[in-house]
């Protein structure tokens, strides 16, 4: 008998039954989200912080971007290469890093926000058609999604001949993160509980008397000059002084306080007053920002999948 | 921004007539600075001085 040290290379392989495998990618996450152990204590409170964190504001370090439901996965992963002894004895001497491929299908103006994570380097978690949402876990309880590099390729004009769409591929830059280090979270969730916000350009619609302004909000398209009107769609939700936020001061540091927020018909929009007198002891050339409070604010009070772009006003 | 805070900013606000009312701030207002600063909403005197009431009533402790 050989001298071993088998026992102490590795641990049990015991089988656990009905053990979770990956099942067929239906949608990715990306950001630099991470979860600790109260946010995945159950799947209800995985999916209260995923939701959350996909509905921060952006700039937000731990915002996640939930891309278009997946409609093909191609596995783009490289054959590992093999190696042969003189006598027959085969050894892989290179295992392939995974990376898929998955094809989607957006319009044009999602397309080209999709085009801003082209080649970057983000942590990406994969949702799976079994509702798993698969990431990298740590010795610290962190959950958190896998460093890969992601390509965003854009679609073509048909052919007439083949289905095409946008291609997304992401690269796992380390093979333990995919094979070793990989855990999953269940949820309740389908792909489209994971909605993506819009950008809302906060913009004049008739010019302020004073500090009395009209507003309107429009999520610009691919099709030039033409906009999705946010105020034929929250005409009345969005009469709320809670739902609007101004600033002023150095880095838009101090807020300042709003009046009244009214539905402004003839204008297509809303009339936000800001008050007299902290508007009228602003010195001339002083900024104010106006827009709408943070995403999660706005969902919570049913104006969903938005997120604003605010005005700055020049005081002449 | 946790549950909470959201709840509180929401309950911070008025809404009256299809305006909503910065409910805390119109608390501290007088009638006659409220009449001044929404004057071009075209209330009535009588609208505003329910407004001041209902604001001052809901969000006095503010």
């Amino acid at each position: 008998m050989s001298f071993s040290i088998c026992g102490t290379v590795g641990g049990n392989i015991g089988s656990i039954d009905c053990d979770v495998r990956r099942g067929r990618p239906v949608g990715i996450i990306v950001g630099s989200a991470v979860f600790v152990a109260a946010d995945y204590a159950s799947s209800a409170t995985f999916q209260t912080a995923l939701l959350t964190k996909v509905k921060s504001a952006a700039g937000s370090a731990s915002k996640l971007f939930p891309f278009p439901s997946i409609q093909t996965t191609n596995d783009k992963t490289d054959a590992p290469k093999e190696g042969t002894y003189g006598y027959g004895l085969k050894q892989i001497l290179l295992q392939g890093l995974p990376a898929y491929e998955f094809i989607m299908i957006p319009g044009t103006t999602q397309e080209k926000k999709m085009r801003q994570f082209h080649n970057k380097t983000v942590p990406v978690f994969v949702f799976d058609d079994a509702g798993n949402v698969w990431g990298v876990g740590d010795t610290s309880g962190n959950f958190f999604g896998a460093t890969c590099l992601i390509s965003v390729i854009g679609k073509g004009f048909e052919d007439g001949q083949n289905v095409k769409g946008t291609t997304v591929q992401i690269s796992y830059v380390n093979a333990g993160d995919f094979y070793d280090s990989a855990y999953f979270m269940s949820t309740t969730f389908s792909i489209s509980s994971l909605k993506a916000l819009n950008d809302g350009i906060v913009a004049p619609v008739a010019v302020n008397s004073t500090n009395v302004f009209h507003l309107g909000i429009k999520i610009p398209t691919a099709q030039i000059g033409n906009s999705v009107d946010v105020h034929l769609k929250y005409p009345t939700e969005l009469s709320s002084s809670a739902l609007w936020a101004a600033f002023t001061g150095v880095n838009f540091a101090t807020t300042h306080t709003l009046t009244t927020v009214a539905n402004d018909t003839t204008n297509g929009g809303w009339t936000v007053t800001l008050d007299t007198t902290q508007f009228g002891a602003l010195a001339s050339g002083a900024q104010v920002k106006i827009g709408l409070v943070a995403p999660g604010v706005l969902d919570a009070a049913g104006v969903t999948e938005l997120e604003s772009v605010p005005y700055i006003y020049t005081k002449p | 921004m946790d549950k909470k805070e959201i709840k509180a900013l929401l309950d911070n606000n008025l809404s009256y007539e299809g305006i909503g009312f910065n409910g805390p701030h119109i608390a501290k207002m007088s009638i006659e600075q409220l009449t001044k600063e929404v004057a071009h909403h075209q209330l009535t005197k009588e609208q505003i001085a329910e407004v001041s009431s209902l604001a001052k009533k809901k969000y006095s402790a503010v």
